[in-house]
């Protein structure tokens, strides 16, 4: 069962929960196209777009792995419908994409999301890089999450 | 975007429920491709047929539930969606 470790360290060095605090329970991570629309990019001899990177944030709260919308039009990806999410005036409708979230410098494999909810996460960033998802409940389902505050640190096994 | 194919699919909802509750449709245009269990086939058959054109991966249920995101509800991370 592939297991990562995240430690969270001051600028000394020592482990330090302000920084946990501070950061949030964050993964380095890419966003890449899907794997069949990857393949299908090649097949047909066509660009196929950088993925971008950011920080992912590990969400108890959220039902459904959300990604930044800004970040997946940026790939091209096309939405393949729509949900409902709820907010503070009510529920609002937002587009689910499919797209690939690789987890760069750690074991946990890479996944294929088919319908995650475009979002807008613009300016929220940890240092200075940006949180391009929210890793939801319907990931979640499928991993081992361990939060130790004391510990400044969480570990995730897939 | 798919206002088509989520037109299409609210017209067909009541004849799909009975026998493929919780599984996923694909639409394309005014057109039923295909039923699926898991929605990654699903994405999978319709890169397979259209490539880059829009279609509908839609879950079929009787009342869709919203999503919920409180912490950007809540602005604890300075967020809308």
């Amino acid at each position: 069962m592939p297991h990562h470790n995240q430690y969270f360290n001051d600028q000394s060095g020592k482990l330090n929960p302000n920084v946990l605090i501070g950061a949030g329970p964050v993964l380095e991570a890419e966003i890449d196209i899907p794997s069949a629309l990857s393949d299908y990019l090649k097949q047909e001899k066509k660009r196929i777009p950088k993925p971008i990177k950011g920080w992912v944030l590990i969400d108890t709260g959220a039902t459904r792995t959300a990604i930044d919308e800004r970040t997946i039009k940026k790939l091209k990806v096309p939405s393949v419908g729509t949900t409902s999410v709820t907010t503070a005036r009510g529920k609002k409708t937002c587009n689910l994409y499919p797209c690939k979230l690789r987890f760069t410098s750690t074991a946990i494999p890479s996944m294929d999301l088919t319908r995650a909810t475009g979002v807008n996460l613009a300016r929220q960033s940890v240092v200075n890089r940006p949180i391009i998802a929210l890793l939801g409940r319907d990931v979640l389902s499928k991993v081992v999450f361990v939060y130790n505050g004391p510990g400044s640190h969480f570990s995730i096994s897939f | 975007m798919l206002k088509e194919e989520l037109q299409f699919y609210n017209s067909i909802k009541e004849t799909l429920l009975p026998h493929h509750e919780g599984k996923f449709a694909l639409i394309h245009g005014g057109e039923l491709v295909g039923i699926f269990v898991k929605d990654l086939d699903a994405y999978q058959e319709g890169v397979k047929q259209f490539g880059m054109t829009p279609f509908l991966i839609q879950y079929i249920t009787k009342e869709d539930e919203a999503e919920k995101y409180p912490s950007l509800v809540l602005g604890l991370i300075h967020a809308a969606p």
